[in-house]
């Protein structure tokens, strides 16, 4: 609790979020969920699928304002999300898909130089059926950094992309967070993932989703495959009940 | 070849009917050659009209089919938006659609005279009504099939209002309005013909009225293929160019 009246942290208090499930009861995704996002740091939420981390995601963005609880933010929200699937505007090219969702003190040479970051400048023509879905979910990427948000929300941005273009992706989203970091959040049920990302690990449990441990990621955690492997190991050897092999 | 097909079938009508019209050899069914004399001749006709009969006649009935397809088009649109999004507007409009969609065309255009007077107002009114059913149901459809994935999307990086109905939801109701316009300028034109029959004095329909009462075959085919020849040059230079360049995004072969 040292972090009360801390005008630096998102302060993320949910004591219950309930849905309707398919037979018509109610299911409980979340209850006590209580952590904090540390302005500028890069937090990842780790947990098995149906910990509620999708629906997390969504009350933070205020998609979902039908919870119990708080969230307190040190200034006014304002959320860049990646979502799962791309979610681009199909009839619009990749740069007016950037532009129509960027900050407005966002200009032209800021989208030149965020493409080729991204890789993307001789794509900003296209439109998205013409691109693959590792270059789709890059301009998705794009799109949620050019609208300068103040927390950046990140929804298993690398499933069903193969291993190489994934590990492209996060290396760019590292470059990206590096150069102008943000208060981010990623959820991910892959611990490679987080412990190449994130900062701070948040473990979370199933049914209903409740931070279970928090687990602090170094430089040197990142540094190469084998230190990435050995906290894995690590991390999964005290919570092997919150791993669903992925690979 | 397969290009020449719809060519051949042209002219291979063309030559059928001119051979029927020679056989049969009746002033109550010209062949082809005297149509396009009657087309000629109207064209010239300027005894009432300095821009030509036909031209004039075409005139008028077009820009009371543009401007009651643009009305219907954004009332239908509006009622269509609001009965695919708000359930309790579909609730309450629902029967009068399906009332307004089976009323007999004839029966709005009586009525809209006889309380609204033989005028221009009137006859435009009744093609409207007759129109915005069938635009207000195929843009429901188009309503209830918004994406709501891009509009969560839309809602978390805070579009505005405008935003929101320019890039999201007006492209994806583009097939609907397309779809609506296309059946509906083709509907309004043959409504605006018999509001034109009924209580107009100038304009195709009335004077396919005054040669049905002289029995004129001939300037009668005259008028309705010129105004179809009118409708097949907007068809190829607006609504086909506009459809191209508003599904220009969709990957090829859809």
């Amino acid at each position: 609790m040292q972090h009360v009246g801390d005008p630096s942290v998102i302060k993320v208090q949910i004591d219950k979020k309930t849905y309707t499930g398919a037979n018509g009861g109610r299911l409980t995704a979340l209850e006590g969920t209580n952590f904090n996002l540390v302005e500028n740091s890069f937090t990842v939420l780790f947990g098995p699928s149906g910990c509620g981390k999708s629906t997390l995601l969504r009350i933070l963005s205020g998609l979902d304002e039908d919870f119990e609880g708080t969230l307190a933010w040190p200034h006014p929200p304002k959320v860049g999300f990646v979502f799962q699937e791309p979610r681009l505007l199909p009839w619009r090219s990749v740069r007016e898909n950037v532009m129509i969702s960027a900050d407005p003190s966002f200009a032209d040479d800021d989208f030149n130089k965020l493409m080729s970051v991204m890789g993307l400048e001789e794509m900003t023509g296209l439109f998205p059926s013409e691109l693959s879905l590792g270059l789709a979910r890059r301009v998705a990427i794009a799109r949620a950094f050019a609208s300068k948000p103040n927390l950046l929300l990140l929804d298993e941005p690398f499933v069903s992309l193969d291993v190489p273009t994934a590990a492209r992706l996060r290396r760019l989203i590292r470059v990206l967070w590096e150069d102008n970091p943000i208060t981010a959040l990623m959820v991910t049920h892959d611990m490679r993932e987080a412990i190449e990302l994130g900062e701070e690990v948040l473990l979370f449990s199933a049914r209903p989703g409740r931070v279970r441990g928090r687990i602090r990621i170094d430089a040197a955690d990142r540094a190469n495959e084998t230190a990435i492997e050995a906290k894995r190991a690590e991390i999964k050897a005290a919570h092997s009940d919150l791993f669903e092999e992925v690979r | 070849m397969v290009r020449l097909y719809p060519l051949i079938s042209i002219v291979g009508f063309l030559v059928i009917w001119a051979v029927a019209a020679y056989i049969i050899s009746d002033q109550l069914f010209p062949g082809p050659f005297e149509v396009v004399q009657t087309i000629i001749k109207e064209f010239n006709n300027r005894e009432q009209y300095p821009l030509g009969a036909l031209v004039t006649h075409l005139l008028i009935t077009l820009w009371r089919v543009l401007a009651s397809f643009i009305i219907a088009m954004l009332i239908g649109t509006a009622i269509g938006l609001l009965m695919g999004r708000v359930s309790v507007a579909n609730g309450l409009l629902d029967p009068w659609l399906v009332f307004f969609l089976n009323i007999p065309a004839l029966v709005i255009i009586f009525l809209c005279y006889i309380w609204g007077g033989l005028n221009e107002f009137a006859a435009i009114l009744a093609v409207v009504i007759n129109k915005i059913p069938n635009v207000a149901v195929l843009l429901r459809e188009g309503a209830r099939s918004l994406s709501t994935e891009l509009e969560e999307m839309s809602a978390s990086f805070r579009y505005s209002r405008v935003q929101m109905f320019r890039h999201v939801i007006l492209p994806q109701l583009q097939p609907f309005i397309a779809a609506a316009g296309r059946s509906g300028l083709s509907l309004i034109w043959k409504i605006v013909l018999v509001v034109e029959f009924i209580g107009r004095s100038d304009g195709v329909g009335f004077q396919l009225h005054t040669y049905f009462q002289l029995f004129d075959v001939a300037a009668i085919f005259a008028y309705s293929v010129a105004f179809i020849a009118v409708m097949l040059v907007i068809e190829i230079l607006i609504i086909q160019p506009w459809e191209r360049y508003a599904t220009r995004w969709r990957p090829v072969g859809h």
